[in-house]
């Protein structure tokens, strides 16, 4: 597809006399000089996302869950981004806090996603239509709540993402651009050598001070807790630290 | 998909949707949806019936991408998905009555407006031409597709494709014509209400058809 010179008489009938190509061509440049549409408003791209987002649901055998998040149409990350930042339909939170995303769960169709506003606020697990981020091949919770995860208590930790009242969310900054990438998600299940389905949590923060995803899977021999930096990818994930968990 | 999927093609991106990629199609919308999206605003001139168009077209496209042979370009063949689900809608519309409109109102005046106006004007009288006229002229004046794409995107012959721009072109010189009895009220129009389908803001054109141009050599496409 490419953008033609509107003068360019290719485009013209064949059979016109001088006075009807005249007046061919100023329509035609009537018509050229409208300005350009611009880009799919948000709102529109949300929904067509959330369309085909279930029309891929449907095809994988699954139902999407109420209120199910999707994968924005929104242009690809670069390669060399962390993991975590995306520019869209992030799930943003009133007074900047931690950013939680549920991600479709067959066993737990009815939480999709929460955001917590506020420092002191834990992250809690509620329906509601904000949410991005779904994963088609992975499930498990999901926060950026910033914790300063260190060695000495990482198994403890990370036990309490999986807790039904999940830790406090400590206050992060600019965690309300942060946006859950399903695709990335996958991608980092992968580089640190588990299973796209193993994930139970996973979560935003820092190791030893350090800007880390720490992710709770299920092994061969049961749950473990991984570290990994945040740009978590096949080919530059740097595995941080991991450990079996009870 | 993998960050591959950045350096794929259109069609590897297709193909890759067919075999069960759950990334491919949505990378392939990202590329082409405002080229999409300005295809179904301009043809339909209101944002929820493009909207809507939009969405049809891409549930068409994922679901029907098996079927895709490869004898067009990917994007011709989004292109072609995408204008016909909005003809689809301009026909259902016009299948439904519609509501005359009030005497036009006078001209404004302001000269701060007027070149808003002559848009509007001009959005609204190609919202009143035959949908294959509007099409065309959509596709090759508005969209900047050469004469052969947009043949490919409608899949008509290259001389069917200047026919409908000759003839449409020439019936937009007649609706935009002041004193035309032809042209219809325009006024108070926005961008999103110039469909005749879903606005009250446009009188039908007498016959049905906005008035054959008188200077163009023939009144049938030619193929």
């Amino acid at each position: 597809m490419s953008n033609r010179d509107p003068f360019d008489d290719d485009v013209f009938d064949d059979h016109l006399d001088a006075d009807a190509l005249a007046e061919q061509r100023e329509v035609r440049a009537l018509l050229s000089s409208l300005p350009d549409p611009g880009p799919v408003p948000p709102d529109v791209v949300d929904r067509i996302t959330r369309t085909l987002r279930t029309l891929q649901e449907q095809d994988a055998g699954r139902t999407p869950a109420a209120g199910a998040s999707v994968v924005p149409i929104t242009p690809r990350r670069p390669q060399h981004r962390p993991l975590w930042l995306a520019a869209a339909a992030a799930v943003v939170l009133a007074g900047g806090g931690a950013v939680v995303s549920q991600l479709a769960s067959d066993t737990s169709a009815t939480s999709t996603s929460a955001s917590v506003a506020g420092s002191s606020a834990s992250p809690e697990r509620t329906s509601g239509d904000g949410a991005r981020g779904v994963a088609p091949d992975t499930s498990g919770r999901v926060y950026a709540s910033g914790t300063p995860y260190r060695r000495a208590d990482l198994v403890r930790q990370a036990a309490a993402l999986l807790a039904p009242s999940p830790p406090p969310a400590a206050e992060r900054p600019g965690a309300a651009g942060l946006l859950m990438d399903s695709t990335a998600l996958s991608a980092c299940l992968r580089a640190v050598g588990a299973a796209a389905g193993s994930l139970l949590a996973a979560d935003l923060g820092t190791y030893e001070g350090r800007p880390a995803v720490v992710l709770v899977v299920t092994g061969r021999s049961g749950r473990e807790v991984v570290v990994a930096d945040q740009d978590c990818r096949p080919g530059a994930a740097t595995r941080l630290a991991s450990a079996p968990m009870p | 998909m993998t960050s591959d999927s950045d350096d794929a093609s259109d069609a590897e991106l297709l193909a890759a949707h067919v075999a069960g990629d759950p990334d491919a199609f949505a990378e392939l919308v990202r590329r082409h949806q405002d080229r999409l999206w300005a295809v179904a605003l301009r043809t339909l001139a209101d944002r929820e019936e493009a909207a809507d168009a939009l969405q049809d077209a891409l549930v068409s496209a994922y679901r029907r991408a098996g079927s895709f042979r490869g004898d067009a370009a990917v994007t011709t063949w989004l292109h072609r998905i995408v204008v016909n689900a909005c003809l689809d809608r301009v026909r259902r519309a016009r299948a439904r009555p519609t509501v005359p409109l009030p005497e036009r109102e006078p001209a404004s005046g302001r000269d701060e407006h007027a070149s808003t106006e002559a848009a509007l004007d001009v959005r609204a009288a190609l919202a009143r031409l035959p949908e294959s006229q509007r099409a065309a002229l959509v596709l090759v004046d508005m969209h900047g597709l050469s004469v052969a794409e947009a043949a490919a995107v409608l899949e008509v012959a290259e001389g069917t494709v200047k026919s409908r721009c000759a003839r449409g072109r020439a019936a937009l010189a007649a609706l935009l014509q002041p004193d035309s009895p032809a042209a219809g009220p325009v006024s108070g129009s926005s961008a999103g209400s110039g469909n005749p389908a879903t606005s009250s803001d446009v009188r039908p054109v007498p016959g049905g058809t906005p008035a054959p141009p008188s200077r163009v050599g023939s009144e049938g496409e030619r193929a």
